[in-house]
């Protein structure tokens, strides 16, 4: 289908129609995914800022899940609207380890397949941003058209809408009164906006340039056994911030209690790696340190041919110990 | 979608309890279902109410309806699982993971390096290689253990020391004075040297304490057995056994999809992976 216009004043009445039928989260001004409420009074929807705070993989696997397979497919669909691109990667690594492997989680899949993604452009990155360093674009792509459904770009008074999904053209069709056809002008005027958007990530990360696109899991094998990992965390408090806000992290425990549940586990925590007469895999901190670098540039890359960073910025927001991941890829990188 | 639930497990019942040493016992568990699986495979064993731990059998997979588990009593769950009496039911789930190769092992000679509670997973794949012994050019089982009284299945020994084609030497890191031992005295590392065996050819397989896996291997490195035929038995924390829930890593892998069992060869340019 081709590209489609809608107008920002119609957002609130497109949304409305579909909440007929489906839970809708939308990107609101403070970051957050919101509920929207078609009862509510009109709201002026803007899902332009950058990525919410809460990675998007808390709707797909919940911190305290009871794991009981009669509880699937009798949700809802949810529509999650402003999802941003560093997300979209993230899921990747999501689904690369829930669906596949030994086995998929039916937990995981029954949520996939049962929630919707409006993905947005990103116009305005934040100085945490470093999307176009490792990989990535402040906008969704057609070729990653199995991870969202439609995408909408900010232009003049309304959005340029990519229709990706088949379940989208049926959604596009049924709300045609909203939309049109997306004339050349405004499809132009969107390559400037994202060209614009790159170009503030550089202006950004000006100081990281050195690091742009390197080979990272290069760099973070051969810099395993490096002495600095001890300088990099001297600041680290483990308070597993950076794991619980990453949206590609998905490390988890399961506990008995009357029923399994799933709790979300983080690799800083002395607990992870420790096994029965006291052994750990990781018991120092710079180890566990390390070790979420590893997984981030290295392992997961190695399994899955993608970095499980996507440059979100969110672990650099968290750090009350002032850590930023650019800061660590640059000086380990610097080192002889 | 009706799926089924990965992580629930199959009922089994406690049908015997074999006491091995002070803090190892046997277990005898008739899962509901049979559960076939391959000598090196593990399962998790539940708790109702308090946990899961990861065990390897310690039967052989010939035997269909039973399987045998040899536990050492070292936390929360493995307490509870030393309390189990016949009749007491637990969780199964599995098997997990990628056993031991024993096709590749045939006409070749197989070296097994085990200590302590390690015996366990070994026992399984040194009963499987008995029931075809004739396939392997020679088998040898070093095992060491801390004092005479740690050994495990003390009843079997007899029995596996007339079998042909299979020579057993053992070790005890030390030997109270009152009691009897008329074997090495020393790691198990240095029964090693006692053994002569093809290096270019032989399959070795390491099981053991962390410690142990690491000085026991490092020594057959040095004395050039195959990194490619020695196979380990990696021990790391695990909670789903199914690859997911990112607590089994060992470098890039994950210990309870791509081992338990791995071979050197895949482990030796990884950092640290014993400590
Ligand atoms: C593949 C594999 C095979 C094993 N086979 C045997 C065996 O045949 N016999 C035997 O006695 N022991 C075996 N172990 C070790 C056994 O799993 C632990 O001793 C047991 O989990 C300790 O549980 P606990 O609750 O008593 O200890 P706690 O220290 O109270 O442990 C709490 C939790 O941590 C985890 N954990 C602790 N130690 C380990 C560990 N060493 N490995 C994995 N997870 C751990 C478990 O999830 C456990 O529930 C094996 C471990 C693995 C990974
Ligand atoms: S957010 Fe910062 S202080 Fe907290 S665990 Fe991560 S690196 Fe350490
Ligand atoms: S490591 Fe940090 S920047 Fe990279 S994806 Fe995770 S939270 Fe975002
Ligand atoms: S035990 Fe969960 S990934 Fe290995």
């Amino acid at each position: 289908m081709k590209s489609q216009f809608i107008f920002k004043k119609d957002l609130n009445d497109f949304l409305g129609t579909l909440s007929v039928d489906n839970d809708i989260y939308y990107l609101a001004d403070n970051d957050a995914y919101k509920k929207y409420s078609a009862n509510g009074p009109s709201i002026d929807i803007s899902i332009d800022n950058v990525r919410a705070n809460l990675p998007l993989r808390s709707f797909f696997f919940n911190h305290n899940e009871k794991l009981d397979t009669a509880s699937l497919n009798l949700e809802k669909k949810t529509i999650i609207f402003g999802v941003k691109a560093c997300d979209l990667n993230a899921l990747k690594i999501i689904k690369e380890v829930y669906l596949g492997g030994v086995c998929t989680d039916p937990f995981v899949e029954n949520k996939l397949a049962n929630t919707l993604i409006f993905a947005s452009d990103c116009p305005t990155p934040k100085d945490t941003c470093f999307c176009t360093f490792i990989g990535g674009n402040p906008f969704a792509q057609a070729y990653e058209n199995k991870s969202f459904d439609l995408n909408f770009s900010p232009v003049d008074d309304g959005y340029v809408v990519d229709v990706i999904s088949v379940v989208a053209e049926e959604i596009i069709a049924q709300a045609q009164a909203f939309f049109r056809d997306a004339v050349d002008t405004e499809l132009s005027k969107r390559e400037e906006m994202r060209d614009s958007a790159v170009k503030t990530l550089d202006r950004i990360n000006v100081n990281y340039k050195s690091i742009k696109d390197i080979d990272f899991k290069g760099l973070a094998g051969r810099k395993y056994l490096s002495e600095s990992w001890k300088e990099y965390c001297k600041t680290c408090v483990q308070c597993t911030g950076c794991n619980n806000i990453c949206p590609s992290c998905y490390c988890f425990y399961l506990t008995e209690a009357n029923a399994k549940y799933r709790y979300w586990d983080a690799c800083h925590y002395t607990t992870h790696g420790k096994v029965a007469g006291g052994g750990n895999a990781r018991p120092k901190i710079h180890e566990r340190f390390r070790n979420r670098y590893q997984c981030k540039l290295n392992y997961r890359k190695t399994n899955f041919g993608i970095y499980a960073c996507t440059g979100c910025g969110r672990c650099i927001s968290v750090c009350p110990g002032k850590i930023d991941i650019r800061d660590v890829v640059k000086k380990l990188s610097a080192e002889s | 979608m009706s799926q089924v639930n990965p992580y629930l497990p199959i009922e089994a019942t406690v049908e015997k309890v074999i006491d091995e040493t002070a803090s190892i016992k046997t277990f005898v568990f008739r899962p509901k279902q049979p559960i076939a699986f391959q000598t090196g495979q593990f399962m998790l064993v539940t708790i109702a109410g308090i946990g899961e731990s990861a065990f390897t059998p310690s039967s052989s997979p010939s035997v269909k309806d039973t399987m045998e588990f040899t536990i050492m009593k070292v936390g929360v769950n493995t307490e509870k699982i030393h309390a189990l009496k016949p009749g007491d039911t637990v969780g199964l789930r599995g098997p997990y993971g990628k056993g031991y190769p024993v096709e590749k092992y045939f006409n070749h000679e197989v070296l097994i390096v085990g200590g302590g509670v390690g015996l366990a997973p070994l026992r399984s794949l040194l009963l499987t290689l008995i029931e075809q012994i004739e396939k392997f050019k020679k088998i040898t089982l070093c095992y060491g253990s801390k004092t005479p009284d740690d050994v495990v299945y003390k009843y079997l020994f007899p029995k596996w020391k007339e079998i042909k084609g299979l020579e057993i030497v053992r070790s005890v890191d030390k030997c109270p004075e009152n009691v009897k031992w008329d074997e090495t005295v020393g790691l198990v590392t240095c029964l090693l040297d006692k053994v002569n065996a093809d290096r270019d050819n032989a399959a070795v397989i390491v099981c053991g304490p962390p410690i142990m896996m690491k000085f026991a291997t490092l020594k057959i490195y040095q004395q050039g057995y195959n990194p490619e035929n020695t196979y380990l038995s990696m021990e790391r924390n695990m909670s789903c056994g199914l690859g997911k829930c990112g607590h089994c890593g060992v470098g890039p892998h994950y210990c309870c999809k791509d081992g338990p069992v791995f071979t050197y060869e895949q482990l030796k340019d990884e950092p640290e992976i014993w400590d």
